[in-house]
């Protein structure tokens, strides 16, 4: 995995939806600091603040306290991200459910697109932690 | 509102258009919609960002203008674009590159 001089290996934020914004910040640093494309920077933002949003809204939904940490490579053609929280775990097959938002549903939209804009992802519950790993190949 | 034409114009200032900005703008539409409109344009032209929340809001506008309800949509960046193309709302929402396009488009 390639290094990205100046830019932390990962960032820590409350799990509270103002503070993704500070998580798709760090990512689009990474990005222009990688050559990442715009609409591919874009595609890996809108998964990843998709992603963010449901630890901060339904993972730690009731409870007091809470961080999520993301974590971003660069490399061997692909960008990684990795989003740790220690909230409630993702009931199973979340994310391999096939998308069921009516065209006109205000909401439940979220995991198809986290779907439609990457090529893989995984999530592990393991130790009391969620860990949703996100893959998009760089062309 | 136009008085002439009857269609709404409503331009958007949340640079992101995402989950913690999502209750400001359901309130400030709501504010907007003393009287039920059938037409609006929205002007998307500062809007950098959108992630599902946003859009739901959009949606859920859509929604409360009735069957006959149309939006024309200015300014879309190419986020905006690529999120409406994703969830295939593109369909539902008309795309105009201008406001007088817009108006053309739902007169």
């Amino acid at each position: 995995m390639m290094p990205l001089p100046d830019l932390p290996a990962e960032i820590s934020v409350p799990a509270r939806l103002i503070e993704v914004r500070r998580l798709a910040e760090h990512l689009r640093k990474v990005c222009r600091a990688s050559g990442v494309s715009e609409m591919t920077a874009f595609d890996c933002e809108l998964a990843l603040v998709e992603a963010a949003n449901n630890v901060a809204e339904h993972g730690h939904a009731g409870l007091a306290e809470g961080e999520m940490t993301l974590s971003v490579q660069i490399g061997e053609g692909r960008l990684r991200m990795e989003l740790r929280d220690s909230g409630k775990p993702v009931p199973e097959g979340q994310f391999l459910a096939p998308a069921t938002a009516s065209r006109d549903a205000p909401r439940g939209r979220g995991i198809g697109i986290i779907r439609s804009c990457l090529d893989t992802v995984d999530y592990i519950r393991e130790d009391g932690i969620n860990r949703l790993i996100m893959i998009k190949r760089l062309d | 509102m136009s008085e002439n034409t009857g269609i709404l114009e409503i331009a958007v200032d949340h640079p992101r258009l995402d989950a913690a900005a999502a209750p400001a703008f359901r309130q400030e539409l709501q504010d907007r919609f003393d009287h039920r409109p059938e037409r609006v344009v929205l002007d998307l032209t500062h809007v950098d960002f959108i992630d599902s929340t946003g859009l739901g809001v959009l949606v859920s506008m859509l929604k409360q203008m009735g069957t006959n309800g149309r939006i024309a949509i200015v300014g879309a960046s190419p986020a905006v674009q690529r999120l409406l193309q994703i969830t295939r709302l593109d369909t539902l929402f008309l795309q105009c590159d201008s406001t007088a396009a817009a108006h053309d488009a739902l007169a």
